[in-house]
């Protein structure tokens, strides 16, 4: 308890103080606290697995609402202690993650019980945790919201949560068909908390023990919940899932050198860079040695213009003619010079492509 | 890269335009290319017959060059 409290030093006090203090709860109701502690795993996971489904902007908006739904959530929560731990780590952390903005996790999973059961029915989803006026615009980031809070309860944590919920029903009269409804399938997908499709039934029902249910927890909820969830599933899934993709990617391929192919691509690489680097600074001199001569001509024509001549219209003619060869040499300068900085990187970036490309292979891992 | 390529360009373009402009001026006005021609080989004959020379000697060296090139690759 002590590391998870160091670990959580992101989240609000209160709700880290909530935190710890449920699960010292749970730690004191267990039978086996041994048997509780290896649920729980790692207080590193533990606290990652909160992380994900801690929101602290909108847990700012739960300050208010915590005093007031604090007394009534803890009862809940004993009551889930028997329900596996684990689950109702991330469930903690779920109170901010919900779109609504209320204290407990408890009120996290029975405000996402009803939200999933308004969205069954096709109803207005009214939130029971805060005033009425802030559901309205609330519930709109709510299905953006739904992912996390649908991962957030575990399905281990599901049947307590769904436990619980019916408590809390009671006090909630809205509440009370939703939460029946779910606890079903939350139990039902409890045994079953990684694969998705058991998920999918229940969209609160999302795994959250491991980090890999969740990514497989969100497509679910998402495919359940209505269309405005689906961004938040890509939303949740910046989160958690693609940290855990992209780390399943990075394991799933390895570069590989060939370093015989490599040496032999050396050999002769280099050589050839050499030469065509040579060639590109070659035709850029003469580029350039045109330009200075273009130049040269140009201010001979000037001089010439204003002291070797004396009508006006010859005067005109030449140093017209003269600002023509000092224009090209500015241009063929230019020219000569950009030719030679780029063909030199080309030819560089080019055989270093190459090369890459012919003894630098991915390899698939199986991991 | 491409600013500089655009402040070069522009710039071209006005000394290009500036000196078509001035020569059309000097062609309407009566000026004379051949009258031209004849007093800056005077006053430059040194530095024609340089010019004359310096080609000259640039289209031995390359012929001698080419020479040598298509002698080796015959060996």
């Amino acid at each position: 308890m002590a590391e998870l409290n160091k670990l959580l030093t992101f989240m609000f006090k209160e709700d880290r103080a909530e935190i710890i203090q449920h699960y010292n709860e749970l730690l004191d109701n267990a039978e086996d606290e041994s048997a509780l502690l290896e649920e729980f795993g790692s207080p590193t996971k533990l606290a990652v697995s909160i992380s994900r489904s801690y929101n602290r902007d909108e847990r700012k908006l739960a300050v208010t609402a915590d005093s007031k739904e604090d007394a009534p959530e803890k009862p809940a929560a004993e009551a889930k202690a028997p329900e596996k731990p684990a689950a109702e780590a991330p469930k903690a952390p779920q109170k901010p993650s919900e779109p609504e903005v209320y204290t407990g996790t408890y009120a996290d999973i029975v405000e996402e019980f009803r939200r999933q059961r308004a969205l069954e029915e096709g109803v207005e989803y009214k939130p029971i945790f805060f005033d009425e006026s802030e559901p309205t615009p609330v519930e709109e980031p709510a299905p953006v919201e739904d992912p996390t809070p649908v991962e957030e309860p575990a399905p281990a944590e599901e049947s307590a949560p769904a436990e619980e919920l019916e408590s809390v029903e009671e006090s909630a009269p809205v509440e009370e068909p939703v939460p029946a409804e779910e606890s079903v399938p939350t139990e039902e997908l409890e045994p079953a908390e990684e694969p998705a499709p058991a998920e999918e039934p229940a969209p609160a029902e999302e795994p959250a023990p491991t980090e890999e249910p969740a990514p497989a927890e969100e497509p679910a909820p998402a495919e359940e919940s209505a269309p405005a969830e689906e961004p938040v599933d890509g939303t949740f899934e910046e989160y958690g899932l693609s940290d855990a993709e992209e780390a399943a990617e990075e394991r799933r391929t390895q570069r590989k050198t060939n370093v015989p192919l490599l040496i032999l691509y050396l050999i002769i690489a280099i050589p050839l860079g050499i030469v065509g680097v040579a060639l590109v600074i070659a035709i850029g001199a003469v580029v350039i040695a045109a330009a200075a001569a273009a130049a040269f001509c140009g201010v001979k024509l000037f001089v010439f213009a204003f002291s070797g001549l004396t009508v006006f219209a010859d005067i005109f003619i030449t140093a017209g003619a003269a600002l023509v060869c000092c224009a090209v040499a500015l241009l063929l300068l230019w020219f000569g010079v950009w030719g030679i900085a780029s063909g030199v990187s080309g030819v560089i970036v080019g055989l270093k492509a190459l090369g890459r490309k012919l003894c630098v292979k991915e390899v698939a891992v199986d991991e | 890269m491409s600013k500089v390529w655009k402040v070069i360009g522009i710039m071209f373009g006005i000394m290009l335009l500036l000196g078509a402009v001035s020569v059309g001026v000097g062609m309407i006005t009566g000026g004379d290319i051949q009258r031209i021609d004849e007093l800056f080989k005077a006053a430059n004959a040194d530095t024609v017959q340089r010019v004359q020379d310096m080609v000259q000697s640039a289209e031995e060296a390359l012929r001698s060059l080419i020479d040598s090139l298509c002698d080796a690759a015959k060996h």
